[in-house]
């Protein structure tokens, strides 16, 4: 079996696009914007309100690609991993956590200055217990993710990998995620693991 | 699986301005660990930070173009590592990999900072670039398990052959921001930390810069003393944001999976180099872990007595000083431990151990529920 690309979804400046089709748009702040999406989609967490925003963008975006991909509940904890990428790592929270070292720090916040928090909670969210890695780049890099996801799929325990860029600082945002699997059959949105169609991805 | 040795290592820490020197301290069982009240909230905690004196050194010793306490402490032992161990930084063969939380952090919340300075990314291309190397560098920030995620990356790199050599920094250093931080997480010891100990009260802080050469090729000097990075693993609790897995579960994971990947069995590591934060919680569960790999009577140590927590850097650090103990034959003692204080007993050593040693593993996990293995071996 080869590996593909069984499904991708991105929030980006204003919309939402599922395997290539815009579901939602809409020109508000990426809180509102968010929130509407949430409502809108059905993205349920009891913490979500508590979580950062890096966190809130890249588990809204994973969670609407996991919903359409059904087959990501068939594997068992260790068969899931994740890595991710971005350029300005937890910055948006670490500016937000300085600003209250001026009256009393917040813990809350202080959680939430490292990026490798939004894998924790797609993790917890979903009982992946794989190999996950964060990573800070300039820009995507799609020859990254094939060469790393290639090897976590000949080591180990990995199965199936939840990968891509998540980016937030002030307004500027852009989550672009993507599933590869090794399926037994073929459906309408797969498409073949390799450089060129991960950058195509990222676009 | 490709052979992987460890071509060079350097470290940077109040311990030491060399891998060498602060071994060599280690053993004399000197700490770097100083009493320190936090600049805003006033709480009285103990943490490994650079003296003024060996700041002034360190400026000496590095370069105007590296202006903040972060940037220097990534270049000097990597300037070591490149000018000692033979290693072709300007090959397209050779990539440079970074591991660190917070960068340089200490400048956030200054009017004249620009965002761009406070950037990863841009540090690690600045050094890169100041060595010539033709690649993009690569950052890995992975919370505590940075500085062990860098070298399990850097293996994949390896592996696939696209690189033959992966030259590694990491630091992080000790801020308002971080000690803030943690003591509103009430994580941070008012005196100096005791991993494992009955009456461990939590974490101390530490700063420090490591850099560690891996390679799939044999240096010309032979392969005497070579230590290999045999197997790895990552794996994620999945449990809570901050606090560490109930059972253990996952961190032994890692640690099977890491052993599996290296062809070793429990009976064949010699002594483990846990993570021993000296949080009630954290060293609990690693006790736990340690238990259910089998690896709970191996003579086991923290290096967080000596050097505190040294977040993103911690696990090259303290992987380092495992590969000096495989060169010298003698395990580490931990310090601060007096009586035992986890529900499952581990063997924590309090006098260095003169021993034949020919394996070890290192465990490590952190925020976001990360746990990491890695384990090294003599050739």
């Amino acid at each position: 079996m080869e590996k593909r690309i069984t499904g991708y979804c991105q929030l980006k400046n204003g919309k939402l696009f599922l395997n290539g089709k815009s579901l939602f748009e809409a020109d508000i702040p990426v809180d509102e914007f968010l929130q509407k999406i949430v409502a809108e989609f059905e993205v349920k967490h009891p913490r979500f309100g508590k979580m950062d925003r890096l966190s809130k963008l890249g588990y809204t975006c994973a969670e609407i690609l996991l919903k359409s991909l059904g087959n990501f509940k068939q594997y068992q904890p260790y068969e899931v991993s994740l890595v991710f990428a971005n350029a300005s790592s937890s910055l948006d929270t670490d500016f937000r956590f300085q600003k209250t070292l001026e009256s009393i720090a917040s813990p809350a916040l202080f959680v939430y200055t490292l990026p490798n928090l939004v894998l924790a909670e797609i993790c917890i969210k979903n009982g992946f217990k794989g190999e996950n890695l964060f990573l800070v780049s300039d820009v995507p890099e799609a020859n990254l993710f094939f060469e790393i996801i290639n090897q976590m799929f000949a080591q180990n325990t990995t199965k199936a990998c939840l990968a891509g860029w998540v980016e937030i600082l002030g307004e500027n945002y852009n989550c672009t995620l993507f599933a590869v699997e090794m399926p037994k059959d073929n459906s309408e949105n797969q498409i073949e693991f390799n450089i060129t169609n991960i950058n195509k991805l990222f676009e | 699986m490709k052979r992987i040795w460890i071509t060079g290592d350097a470290l940077v820490t109040p311990l030491g301005f060399s891998s060498g020197e602060n071994f060599a301290s280690l053993l004399q069982g000197k700490s770097g660990l100083k009493q320190i009240a936090l600049p805003v909230s006033g709480f009285s905690t103990w943490a490994s930070f650079l003296s003024e004196s060996q700041l002034k050194m360190l400026e000496e010793m590095t370069l105007p173009v590296f202006e903040t306490r972060f940037e220097k402490l990534l270049f000097l032992p990597l300037k070591q590592v490149i000018e000692e161990c033979d290693i072709d930084a300007k090959s397209s063969k050779t990539l440079f990999m970074f591991a660190t939380t917070k960068g340089n952090i200490e400048l956030i919340g200054n009017e004249n900072v620009k965002t761009e300075q406070l950037s990863l990314f841009v540090s690690a291309s600045k050094i890169s670039r100041h060595f010539g190397n033709p690649n993009k560098p690569l950052v890995v920030s992975n919370a505590c398990i940075s500085g062990l995620a860098v070298q399990i990356t850097a293996m994949k790199f390896l592996e696939n052959g696209q690189y033959d050599t992966v030259i590694i920094a990491g630091a992080d250093t000790v801020n308002p921001f971080i000690l803030e931080g943690f003591n509103s997480l009430l994580a941070l010891s008012p005196d100096p930390c005791r991993p494992f100990d009955r009456d461990r009260q939590g974490i101390n802080i530490g700063e420090g810069g490591a850099a560690m050469v891996l390679s799939t090729i044999i240096p010309e000097n032979g392969r005497n003393h070579l230590i290999e990075i045999k197997g790895s693993a990552i794996t994620n609790d999945a449990n809570h944001i901050s606090g560490p897995s109930r059972t253990g579960l996952e961190l032994a994971k890692a640690a099977e999976l890491a052993m599996n990947q290296s062809g070793l069995l429990p009976g064949d590591i010699d002594f483990v180099s846990a993570h021993g934060t000296a949080t009630l919680y954290n060293d609990e569960m690693e006790a736990k872990a340690l238990t259910l790999s089998g690896l709970s009577k191996k003579p086991t140590h923290s290096l967080k007595g000596y050097l505190g927590h040294t977040l993103g850097v911690a696990g090259l650090i303290e992987s380092i000083i495992c590969i000096h103990s495989l060169r010298n034959n003698v395990i580490v003692a931990s310090k601060g431990f007096e009586n035992a204080g986890t529900l499952d007993q581990l063997n924590i050593i309090t006098q260095n151990q003169y021993q034949p040693v020919s394996a070890c593993i290192k465990t490590m996990a952190g925020f976001g529920g990360c746990n990491a293995a890695v384990c090294f071996s003599k050739s």
